[in-house]
């Protein structure tokens, strides 16, 4: 428990030390990379159903899709979450492989600029494809 | 090298993931277990594979990624050794798992 306080205490202060944007996205992919692992393991166990039976499987996607109005904004939630780690590493990427470090201001902006039309889209496929699983 | 592969395998699964969501989720909106059949006979034994492909993809990056963590936050690499193989571990058993799972909408 105290390693845990220290670890977010020595966040704090890494965070004061430097207080840039990119610093808050490296949180940030931390942070939604553990998301993901954590969903993709119970998207995995709810997939798994399958193999108690077609009907378990139907009673699990019941389950995990209703009530809709908790799991349909986790939903929105969890394609913004994915587009956030994904546009981040891809930034990340491309400053590491194309020496672009000294332009990470402009590649934040064209990332933001890239994440609104693409939640929008991608919430609205999600909301009205996906029910749940 | 795990460095390099955190990045190709990232760069991969955004191609990846974009697939699995217009095949699996955005082309249909029925979530029956004889829908999710159907559909996943219309592609046999190379859709599992390129779901299997995916699953590998995921394992690497996601495990590949807490390790990165753990690693970051100890202060001795020699304490937490045992953590590589035992990821492998659980990735291994995970493609296995993964695999029996979708088989299952193929073969039942």
């Amino acid at each position: 428990m105290t390693k845990v306080l220290n670890l977010l205490l020595q966040y704090y202060r890494e965070h004061l030390l430097n207080p840039h944007l990119g610093m808050k996205l490296f949180l940030l992919q931390r942070v939604t990379g553990l998301g993901i692992a954590f969903y993709l393991l119970m998207h995995i166990t709810v997939i798994g159903s399958v193999r108690s039976g077609p009907q378990a499987f139907d009673a699990m996607m019941t389950r995990v899709s209703e009530p809709a109005w908790l799991f349909k904004p986790l939903e929105a939630l969890l394609m913004a979450v994915l587009l956030i780690h994904g546009l981040n590493g891809l930034r990340i990427t491309i400053l590491d492989f194309g020496s672009l470090a000294k332009h990470h201001r402009v590649s934040i902006a064209i990332m933001a600029a890239a994440f609104v039309p693409l939640v929008a889209i991608g919430g609205y496929l999600f909301l009205t494809h996906i029910v749940s699983g | 090298m795990p460095w390099v592969l955190q990045r190709v395998t990232g760069a991969l699964l955004a191609f990846w993931i974009a697939t699995h969501f217009i095949f699996w989720h955005f082309a249909h909106s029925e979530w029956s277990f004889a829908s999710v059949a159907a559909r996943a006979l219309t592609t046999g034994s190379s859709g599992w594979l390129w779901d299997m492909m995916l699953a590998g993809l995921c394992l690497y990056h996601g495990l590949n990624g807490v390790r990165n963590i753990v690693y970051d936050y100890s202060p001795k690499v020699s304490k937490v050794a045992w953590l590589t193989p035992a990821l492998w571990v659980v990735g291994l058993a995970g493609i296995v798992l993964i695999g029996y799972h979708l088989a299952g909408f193929r073969t039942a």
